[in-house]
């Protein structure tokens, strides 16, 4: 009696209902802008992807990680994923982690923080020299890192 | 400091009352904190926050001009699997918890992530991470700064903090980017400096 409006999955219903049939009465082919729209957001979308992964919302943003790769794979999203199971540290999620950053790195031009956190992962399970071999080459790839100072007093 | 992003949030409702329940930290004089888990000497006075209902015991927060402006926060033994700040199980969103095991790296995205949950803020950088003793023990200093989406205001912050057996002992400095951070960050800096973990607590 009160409902005003539509929720969301029925307004998507609806609208993309009518806009398929809108389509098809034209005999039309529309714009739709994701091409664009993709070329745009892609520079942002790792930025976006970490800022999700820090919200502590394991299962939201595996949801988010396992749409974008309808898409297709990249270095990022297979290093996002491994970064959900390092952040979470369950049983078996620091191998799981492992095994997504080397899928990232096999990848053209993976993000340089693959190494960073690679090199945490191998500190933490005890593989202290292949840990700061990781180490020194995100060092080596991102001079400027903020934890220059923490990651070279590991070295130590 | 968390106890700052609670306050924006119902600050209107709370101006009338903002003046009860703080009381004097005098200054040159050693203190104990958070429940005696730390004692700090200031060498300047501050106030001493009133505890929140849902405040964790370990921690204990001060203000020089006032939680919207500046604030140090004393976090004394933080165990492992808790967080620091208590949030309703029914939260949309959980706070991450603290693991004994976590390298200064994941200290310092523990801090961000409670800012980032806590807050929703989508803008928050850390400028820099270093080895840093705390409290006689090898420890961290993390820089960072910060908006909060509710009054986009620019802040800065900096933790200082290490694990000992098994629990985290941090100070984190938050304050307004304009003035107040300079104002106060060299005191922070001198209390962090005095810091001792008290053996009982340990």
């Amino acid at each position: 009696m009160f409902a005003t409006h539509p929720a969301p999955a029925e307004r998507m219903t609806d609208l993309s209902a009518a806009a398929d049939a809108m389509a098809k009465k034209s005999g039309r082919k529309y714009e739709d802008g994701r091409d664009r729209y993709l070329e745009v957001i892609r520079p942002w979308r790792p930025q976006f992807l970490a800022d999700q992964i820090k919200l502590n919302d394991f299962g939201a943003s595996m949801f988010l990680i396992d749409s974008l790769t309808g898409e297709g794979w990249d270095g990022d999203l297979f290093f996002q994923k491994g970064e959900l199971f390092r952040i979470r540290t369950a049983a078996g999620d620091l191998d799981q982690a492992l095994s997504w950053y080397d899928k990232a790195l096999a990848q053209t031009s993976p993000p340089a923080d693959v190494w960073r956190s690679k090199g945490m992962v191998l500190l933490k399970l005890g593989k202290k020299d292949e840990g700061k071999t990781a180490l020194r080459k995100y060092l080596d790839l991102r001079p400027d890192a903020p934890d220059r100072g923490m990651i070279e007093f590991n070295f130590q | 400091m968390f106890r700052k992003l609670m306050s924006v949030m119902i600050v209107a409702a709370m101006l009338g009352a903002c003046a009860t329940g703080y009381s004097l930290i005098a200054a040159a004089t050693p203190v104990k904190v958070a429940d005696g888990g730390m004692t700090v000497t200031p060498s300047v006075a501050w106030n001493k926050a009133p505890r929140g209902y849902d405040q964790p015991r370990y921690e204990e927060v001060w203000t020089a001009d006032g939680i919207l402006l500046n604030t140090v926060t004393f976090y004394a033994g933080v165990p492992e699997g808790k967080a620091l700040i208590r949030l309703r199980k029914s939260a949309e969103r959980q706070a991450p918890l603290f693991k004994a095991a976590m390298l200064p790296q994941e200290i310092a995205e523990f801090v961000e992530s409670t800012y980032r949950v806590l807050s929703g803020s989508t803008v928050f950088n850390v400028e820099s991470l270093k080895p840093s003793v705390f409290a006689g023990e090898q420890g961290f200093q993390m820089d960072f700064n910060y908006v909060l989406q509710s009054d986009e205001l620019k802040r800065r912050g900096r933790a200082v903090g290490a694990i000992k057996n098994g629990k985290l002992y941090m100070m984190l400095y938050d304050a307004t980017a304009t003035h107040y951070f300079e104002a106060t960050a060299a005191e922070f800096d001198r209390i962090a400096k005095s810091a001792q973990i008290s053996v009982a607590a340990s």
